[in-house]
């Protein structure tokens, strides 16, 4: 028997030991407080005093009671449903066209900058371009061309909020999602290629469909979940461009609800256990992925 | 607009991407009313008038009229302050000539800045420039004190009281030698007008115009003699630098490890001047001795980084006279590094002959050889405005971009005057690369995209109705450059008095030294703690944590005063930590004193955090009520009532407030009068006369949303006399609500502008501001000086025929003491010490010697408040306000006000929803928020 665990464990040591730093980061700042936000959900906490057991009363107030969850919940989904797979085809499509270019490491790195600033920076610039006030670019340019006659408040109008905040995270969604695929088309195998072609493949899109998707599964994948868990944590670029709370709860993510029950209401307790509805649907939309991509090696 | 063809959205994209490189957004253009009578022109016209060159004609203060005589210092004068404004002396002038005029003055007691009087001849202002400035002397109290992290504490400059003389010269640096008065032959009266800081006269005397040799013919005198000895000193060192006359400007901080003695790794004041020392006037001054006889080199160890490859100008002084021309606009070039810089010129060496004893160096800033540019830039400035108001007049604030304005038509010659304007633009160009030594300028550059903007409007005139914002723009840039011309920094490391063989070092830090000290910097960063000011020692009992939420240059000063003042007084040691100004807000931000009040950590007391979190605190009890400690009410009769409401709960105060801002009207002297405009003292009066009248001359109101203003102004109130409910449901507040909403709708008011750009252009002269609004036009919009001013807000004619003019805004930060604490009352002790009178004045002195008028401290406590250098006219309506004041309580829920409100506003303004309609749904969602808040506390 020891034989045994110590083979293992001289087989997979090494491994285990390149791993073991992440890992342990890993487990103390992400599983830790997943466990403790679940924890903090049935008490009611807020910040200054120690948390009370209230049970599922954060729960039931959450899902029976809070009108503006179900907006936050409408914002979330409408977000993940345009900017994750909008941004996660224009990702793979991004990659899969600079795959084909010269200079491939330029392109990618000007296409994977804007996800690596910082968002704030970033709502600093758009800020400016969507500024509210008859100087703002976007206003000026509209006017100049006789589109408009009175500024657009384009970060207080509920209408318009929605809309640019969605374009804004398309854009910075070019993250590792985007390497990775890159990556990923770089590994498609040119004699599958040929094999493919002597087969009577005819076009690009059909050698795509039918042989770099197939390939690519493990990075689809990645992708996926990388989209999804970014879609749905959507909330410094939505905060920096329409404030907090943004003009009629329109740009309100769950993000944005739980920070505004945690640090403005002194909630945290509720704050959490809105997280854990969060956490929730990622999981779920996540494990749907995982069904779709199933690869089987 | 209706639906649009392929076609035309292509060529709308396309005309969008060509229009994308030539439309720049941005703000407008200053505008300059027109000055008549300046000195320049006064030269013009006087210029061919000899200069006098009889002997000083010295008037006593015996022969002064209007004063009341003093002997100060024994020295007989008269006094020159507010009670005696106007001083006259009659005087015969023995021949026609200009005539420079010498002041001898003793600055009295005031508020420590500088003193400003006004020079009339025969009742009558020659020029504009004669309204000028005498100076106080200051030195630094004693060397820099280290702290305990092993930085030095820059030491309290002190004023040097005694007898000057000066001469009457221009402020701003454009004349390096004193300005020339032209009098006639005969009698006339010389008439001293007081404007501020109080000083006693001696007397005025009027002198022949300098007339100084070059240094050929000043050295021609040299006879033989011998070389002296080497003398070296530092030029931060107090004991030679004897005084200057800007306390701020004084010694400074420098980080190169080629600087003596080098500070790399903490910080050591061994410099002098550096980016503060800058403007026009702010002379220094060091003394020296020197034991043997003999001709001596002088040699300044420079730093002149801040150019963008233009170099700055000083007037040096030997032993209180310029000897020769060449030290009357030195020229120091500009350069990354520290270098040498020996005074000379091509020809060699300046020698000075100095005999044994003590002498002195001085050096004043002034613009040299860029007046030139200066005064072209200034009137390419005023004449590029004058062509934008032109168009403005014919084409209104807003062109439509489709119609056909036929500029060439309306304005015949504005290709002539646009290009007259290039061309000045290009010899300032020209004229600046000549300066710097045939370096481009980084000015200069920026002008060539302003002179390559007005190049292509002459091209095509008829394209400006469109491009008026590029016009705008080519305006402000100019008006921006013209200020930072007047800007002259200079940083001295050391002086090298030496004989003429002395061997100078020319050398500065080599890269590599560069890259070992910011290894060694990088390193330290790792065991310095920067955030806490540390201790200057004494003995002390206990310790106490404070946290304050300013910048460390405020923090510091706190520091210091609190070490001196507070510590050693009462053995009480403060540990002071600096957080990042603003985060020590509740709303909407992770702050850090939350979070260490769950871990356990807080401090003893938190100064500077918002208004709303002590109450929010208090009703979750992490903060201790501070109406139960002795003295409270003594710290409270310091402050207006209404500061303390929102700090009220439930019979407890929680918090007392370190500042109180206020709100007023800002207008443009200037463009009021020009339009005639009625400044508004009712809304009633706003909405029928002002606004008609400033939109027929294509101007605009500026009013933010100040709901508060319009809901306390109007009798409504936010809440009902419990706290229980929202008052928003109240016939006041839905007037309040209604015209809140009109102002933009109905009366046009713009909802969103930049007012501190377009109060500077005129396009908005009239608008509705802040403290924040005062103190930028105070300190950033220097040309408007004495052209705004201010008035109370408009306000709502009550029934009986008073105007209510309530509204909030006044409240700023607060200090609290945590829950927490175990040492609360030595806490309480140090907030009753910083909110005294004595202590808020001082700190209120230093802030704003340290940083400048735009650091103004706007205390809580109102006799400090009263003290600080306001304008006496502006304090009054500041003061006259306060009776007005009408803040907020916070009750649990009450944060949901303001964001419902907002959300009203939108719904509003956006969406076109019927007011009432907007307004009622605000406060039934307030009402639920503040019912569940109230079941939360247990509130009945």
């Amino acid at each position: 028997m020891n034989r045994k665990v110590s083979a293992l464990v001289s087989k997979y040591k090494v491994g285990t030991l390149f791993f073991l730093p992440f890992f342990t980061l890993f487990v103390i700042f992400v599983v830790l407080p997943i466990f403790t936000a679940i924890g903090t959900s049935f008490t009611d906490y807020d910040l200054l005093n120690p948390g009370k057991f209230v049970g599922l009363s954060n729960y039931r107030l959450l899902l029976f009671d809070d009108d503006i969850f179900v907006t936050a919940l409408k914002n979330t989904l409408v977000f993940a449903l345009f900017s994750g797979p909008i941004g996660y085809l224009a990702s793979f499509f991004m990659a899969w066209i600079i795959n084909q270019l010269r200079f491939k490491s330029v392109f990618a790195l000007a296409f994977y900058a804007p996800s690596i600033t910082s968002s704030v920076a970033m709502s600093v610039v758009w800020l400016y371009i969507f500024s509210s006030d008859r100087y703002g670019f976007a206003n000026n340019l509209l006017y100049n061309m006789g589109f408009i006659n009175q500024p657009i408040l384009w970060n207080q109008d509920a209408t318009t909020i929605m809309p640019i905040i969605i374009l804004i995270s398309i854009w910075m969604s070019m993250g590792t999602g985007f390497l990775v695929f890159l990556a990923g088309l770089q590994n498609v195998s040119p004699d599958i290629c040929e094999a493919g072609q002597i087969d009577g493949i005819r076009n690009r899109f059909q050698e795509l469909v039918y042989i770099t998707l197939p390939q690519m599964k493990p990075q689809l994948l990645f992708g996926a979940i990388n989209a999804i868990s970014g879609a749905f944590g959507v909330f410094d670029i939505a905060v920096a461009f329409a404030g907090m709370p943004s003009p009629g709860y329109a740009a309100h993510t769950l993000v944005a609800h739980l920070y505004d029950y945690a640090f403005v209401r002194f909630e945290m307790g509720y704050a959490s256990a809105v997280a854990c509805v969060l956490f929730l649907l990622t999981f779920f939309f996540g494990r749907i992925c995982m069904k779709v991509f199933a690869s089987n090696d | 607009m209706g639906k649009m063809t392929g076609k035309q959205w292509s060529a709308g994209l396309l005309a969008a991407a060509l229009l994308i490189l030539h439309t720049i957004a941005v703000d407008g253009q200053p505008v300059y009313a027109a000055e008549d009578a300046s000195y320049s022109q006064a030269v013009e016209q006087q210029g061919a008038t000899p200069a006098y060159t009889g002997q000083d004609i010295v008037l006593g203060a015996d022969r002064f009229q209007g004063g009341e005589k003093a002997t100060v210092e024994t020295v007989d004068a008269v006094l020159s302050d507010e009670n005696n404004d106007a001083v006259t002396v009659t005087f015969d002038a023995p021949m026609t000539g200009r005539y420079t005029v010498l002041v001898r003055y003793y600055p009295m007691e005031g508020t420590g800045l500088y003193l400003r009087r006004r020079l009339l001849l025969d009742g009558k202002l020659p020029f504009n420039e004669a309204s000028f400035m005498l100076y106080r002397h200051w030195t630094d109290s004693g060397l820099p004190t280290v702290n305990s992290i092993g930085d030095e504490l820059k030491p309290r400059p002190k004023e040097v009281t005694g007898w000057f003389q000066q001469a009457v010269s221009d402020s701003l640096g454009l004349y390096s030698s004193p300005l020339e008065f032209y009098i006639e032959a005969g009698t006339h009266t010389l008439t001293l007008e007081y404007l501020d800081q109080p000083a006693a006269i001696a007397s005025i005397t009027l002198c022949a115009p300098a007339q100084l040799p070059d240094y050929a013919t000043y050295s021609a005198a040299y006879a033989e003699g011998a070389n002296g000895e080497y003398i070296r000193f530092e030029a931060e060192n107090p004991e030679y630098a004897v005084w200057r006359t800007e306390a701020a400007a004084g010694i400074t901080n420098d980080g190169d490890p080629a600087v003596s003695p080098p500070g790399v790794t903490n910080i050591k004041f061994n410099v002098f001047g550096g980016y503060a020392w800058r403007s026009s006037g702010q002379s220094a001054c060091w003394q020296f001795e020197v034991k043997t006889a003999g001709y001596y080199k002088v040699n300044l160890r420079i730093k002149q980084s801040w150019g963008g490859n233009l170099p700055v100008y000083r007037t040096i002084l030997v032993d209180g006279e310029i000897p020769f021309s060449e030290l009357q606009a030195y020229r120091f070039p500009y350069s990354r590094e520290w270098y040498s810089e020996v005074l000379g010129n091509k020809a060699g060496d300046f020698l000075f002959w100095f005999e044994p004893g003590l002498h002195t160096i001085t050096m004043n800033p002034v613009m040299g050889e860029l007046a030139e540019v200066y005064k072209e830039l200034e009137t390419a400035l005023l004449d590029l405005s004058a062509i934008v108001r032109r168009v403005v007049m014919i084409t209104g604030q807003t062109p439509d971009p489709n119609y056909d304005y036929s500029i060439k038509t309306a304005i015949p010659g504005i290709d002539k005057e646009l290009t007259a304007v290039k061309e000045r633009v290009r010899a300032c160009i020209d004229r600046m690369t000549v300066v710097s030594g045939g370096r481009t300028t980084v000015m200069g550059n920026q002008l060539e995209s302003v002179e390559k903007q007005i190049g292509e409007m002459i091209r095509n005139v008829e394209r400006i109705p469109r491009r008026l914002t590029d016009l705008n723009t080519a305006v402000t840039s100019l008006g921006d450059w013209l200020a930072s011309l007047q800007e002259s920094p200079l940083a001295i490391d050391y002086f090298e008095i030496a004989p003429p063989a002395q061997e100078i070092d020319y050398s500065h830090s080599t890269f590599l030294e560069k890259i070992w000290a910011t290894l060694r910097n990088f390193v330290n960063s790792f065991f310095k703690d920067y955030n806490a000011l540390g201790n200057t020692g004494g003995q002390t009992n206990t310790t106490i944590d404070v946290w304050v939420g300013r910048g460390k240059d405020w923090a510091e000063i706190l520091k210091t005063l609190c070490d001196s003042g507070f510590s050693e007084k009462s053995g009480i040691a403060v540990r002071m930590n600096v957080i990042p100004s603003g985060q020590l807000s509740s709303t909407g931000s992770v702050n850090p004193l939350l979070l260490a009040i769950s871990a356990g950590n807080a401090p003893d007391a938190a100064l500077g955090v918002a208004s709303n979190v002590p109450v929010e605190y208090a009703l979750r009890n992490a903060v201790a009520d501070l109406s139960g400690f002795d003295g409270f009410d003594e710290v409270t009769g310091n402050l207006l009532p209404q500061v303390l409401v929102p700090f009220g709960y439930d019979g407890g105060v929680y918090g007392l407030p370190e500042t109180m801002f206020f709100r007023c009207m800002f207008y443009r002297k200037d463009l009021v009068e020009e339009y005639d405009l009625l400044l508004p003292d009712t809304w009633d009066d706003m909405y029928r006369t002002t606004l008609p009248r400033v939109y027929e001359n294509g101007m605009q109101v500026y009013i933010p949303g100040w709901f508060d203003m319009f809901l306390l102004s109007n009798g409504g109130t936010y809440y009902t006399e419990d706290g229980k409910r929202s008052a928003l449901d109240t016939k006041e507040a839905y007037i309040a609500f209604e015209q809140y909403i009109e102002t933009y709708t109905v009366y046009g008011a713009p909802t969103n502008a930049n007012f501190f750009n377009r109060f500077r252009t005129g396009e908005i002269p009239i608008g509705l501001g802040d403290y924040g609004t005062y103190v930028q036009l105070l300190a950033a919009a220097p040309e408007l000086s004495g052209r705004w001013g201010i008035m109370p807000l408009p306000g709502v004619k009550k029934a009986d025929g008073t105007v209510d003019r309530s509204t909030s805004g006044y409240v700023g930060e607060a200090d609290i003491i945590l829950a927490t604490s175990e040492k609360k009352e030595e806490a309480w002790q140090f907030i009753e010490w910083w909110l005294s009178t004595e202590v808020q004045t001082e700190y209120g002195r230093e802030i704003e010697g340290k940083l400048g008028a735009q650091a103004r401290w706007a205390t809580s406590n109102v006799q400090a408040f009263q003290s600080l250098p306001w304008n006496l006219d502006d304090l009054d309506i500041i003061s006259g306000s306060w009776e007005f004041a009408k803040e907020m309580p916070i009750v649990p829920g009450s944060y949901f006000t303001g964001r419902h409100i907002t959300n009203a506003w939108n719904r509003c303004i956006i969406n076109h929803m019927d007011p009432r309609e907007s307004l009622e749904l605000c406060v039934k969602d307030i009402n639920k928020e503040l019912k569940r808040r109230q079941t939360q506390f247990g509130i009945e």
